[in-house]
């Protein structure tokens, strides 16, 4: 179905054939809105964005660009089209038809998988809220309001889902979706990276590489599910999260590479002399990476999980593309894990593989990331050092799981509180690593100059230039 | 940097962002058909799935036996440049099919390093494609 952008609600789900769905989802709107004027990006709301606006499902050509102040964007409603014979593709009722309406006995689960994942879209939009005051360009700017339009998107997305198929219960999820707020010591975000405060850029780009992967690899495992509407909802987010990853990608690219510039005016790699000269030292962006991809590791869940498990007995939530499996049962298989002895030392523990699948999607997930770090040491490669970036291991700093709160080294060697506590300063951002990051923010928001930590990118939005002016303060 | 191949060729399309594009990076659709046709000249014992957009590029998935793997073709570069592009060809271990989960790491399958080694023997071949780090 097209996309419908008469009605006040964008969609390409037929809303004005229900005019109940349509009237809650009406009522809901201005109370979204309010959140956005609120807890959206501060001080930006009257500013001219050239944004991306998703008019088509079809993956052919989706999108196109224009200016829009930022609460006129048209926030809407889009599911990729049904496939009349899809079938269930995992679990217990594999093979069966797929699910337009909601089993009852599954609502419940369903309702909270629906509004975790809810919860995590308005939730980045909060933690990013002052940056727009910090942006290293206009470039950048622009590339800030479009990941928020877009989270504010997807939990359009989610409340859609919420007020089609859990009636009031649903309501009352998609109010309490705008009254929870990251940070907020009374009503936290539900999941706990998305209460850490992103106060710089270097942050924001790990958090859009590595955290908003997390998301990608969340929506790919609710895109397999049984219950259509949440599978057709998920495979379209998918297309505008990409964009956010790529946000990340190329702006952890573009430090290094001007820390790389940096280093050859220097003829030195010494991390005091290149802070001295304003740039990110490599030693410390591999503390962030290390405590962003740590901290994302965690929003998989624990290794052992029977919820996973019953996610995917149930058709719930499957493993992210679980077409290229070949037992989509997989109520035989197990799946051994090393955990913790409590002695300082590891053991082998076998668990069923469906109990297993928190951990089979975070190891698709890290080898995702490696790929990122490869193209970076690429570029440190080719500048000519030898320093490389590396992921740590899946067991360092845990919060959640078989792991939490053992300390390992960067490399997963389990080692003694005393040896971590002694160690993390070198393995994680300090207070005055942070100090040192925040002195370099400072807001570039004139046409045509970009911040002097970070490099320009090669190329401009949607075949702009670069020195566009992609966001119109007035 | 072990599992990783890079190259740099005028061979693929790199100046163009088609509208299909999920991000201006994802080049290499073009280069992951040809590797695979190539692939499948070569070596008729894997077998390669149709090629899949991913955020950073494109790839295909590889299965021989019981054994599944990733290769995947990530474009050097935010977006269209003139100059001949880099691409860096990864040939990973797809996660969720050994029963074994090693955190400090198992060894790798015998198929990751024959497919690598098959990969690097057909891009070392084309004249039209430098490779950077064999």
């Amino acid at each position: 179905m097209s996309m419908n952008y008469q009605d006040r609600i964008p969609n390409n789900v037929d809303l004005g054939s229900n005019r109940t769905l349509q009237r809650a989802l009406e009522h809901w709107q201005p109370e979204f809105l309010n959140w956005w004027q609120e807890l959206g990006p501060r001080d930006f709301q009257v500013a001219d964005v050239y944004l991306r606006t998703a008019t088509s499902v079809d993956a052919k050509g989706w999108a196109t660009y224009g200016f829009v102040r930022m609460p006129e964007y048209r926030w809407g409603i889009f599911l990729a089209d049904r496939n009349p014979d899809r079938k269930i593709g995992f679990g217990d009722s594999y093979g069966q038809e797929v699910w337009q309406q909601i089993p009852g006995e599954y609502r419940a689960t369903l309702r909270r998988l629906i509004v975790t994942q809810g919860d995590t879209e308005p939730a980045s939009v909060e933690q990013q809220r002052m940056l727009g005051h910090t942006a290293p360009s206009l470039y950048d700017l622009r590339n800030l309001f479009q990941v928020n339009v877009e989270e504010g998107r997807h939990l359009w997305a989610m409340v859609y889902l919420l007020h089609a198929y859990f009636g009031r219960d649903g309501r009352e999820e998609a109010e309490e979706l705008l009254e929870r707020h990251s940070g907020d010591a009374d009503k936290p975000r539900i999941l706990g990276t998305f209460n850490e405060p992103i106060r710089d850029w270097l942050s924001f780009f790990m958090f859009t590489y590595f955290t908003d992967r997390d998301g990608k690899f969340q929506l790919k495992s609710l895109a397999e599910s049984s219950f259509d509407p949440l599978a057709r909802t998920c495979s379209f987010m998918l297309t505008e999260e990409a964009h956010h990853m790529f946000v990340g990608d190329t702006g952890i690219s573009r430090v290094i590479k001007r820390t790389l510039e940096v280093m050859k005016e220097l003829s030195s790699d010494d991390p005091e002399a290149i802070r001295k000269a304003g740039a990110v030292d490599l030693q410390t962006l591999q503390k962030y990476l290390n405590f962003w991809f740590s901290s994302s590791l965690d929003l998989f869940g624990s290794e052992s999980s029977s919820n996973a498990a019953s996610y995917f007995a149930n058709g719930l939530k499957g493993r992210p593309d679980e077409g290229r499996y070949e037992d989509h049962i997989a109520a035989d298989q197990m799946f051994t894990l090393e955990v913790p002895d409590g002695n300082g030392a590891t053991k082998s523990e076998q668990i069923p593989m469906r109990n297993a699948m928190n951990e089979v999607t975070r190891g698709s997930y890290v080898k995702d990331c490696e790929l990122g770090v490869t193209r970076w040491n690429r570029l440190i490669e080719k500048a000519g050092y030898s320093f490389r970036l590396a992921l740590p291991s899946t067991r360092f700093r845990r919060n959640i799981g078989t792991w939490a709160g053992v300390p390992t080294d960067t490399t997963g060697k389990p080692i003694t509180q005393e040896e971590f506590s002694a160690h993390i300063a070198g393995w994680l951002p300090s207070d005055g690593d942070r100090a040192y990051i925040m002195s370099l923010m400072h807001g570039v928001h004139e046409h045509g100059k970009m911040a002097a930590w970070i490099a320009p990118p090669d190329r401009g939005i949607n075949n702009n230039p670069v020195d566009y002016e992609y966001v119109k303060l007035h | 940097m072990g599992e990783s191949i890079t190259i740099e060729t005028d061979l693929f399309e790199h100046r163009e962002v088609k509208a299909h594009f999920i991000n201006p990076c994802c080049f290499g659709e073009d280069f992951a058909a040809w590797l695979r046709q190539e692939l499948l000249h070569l070596d008729r014992s894997f077998q390669l799935s149709e090629p899949v957009q991913e955020d950073y590029g494109w790839g295909f998935h590889v299965s021989h036996g019981k054994t599944r793997l990733w290769v995947a073709l990530s474009y050097v570069g935010s977006g269209p440049q003139e100059a001949p592009a880099q691409f860096v060809i990864s040939v990973v271990r797809e996660s969720g099919f050994e029963s074994v989960k090693r955190v400090l790491g198992s060894p790798d399958p015998p198929e990751l390093a024959e497919l690598r080694d098959l990969i690097r023997q057909i891009v070392m071949a084309n004249p039209a494609i430098k490779t950077i780090n064999p």
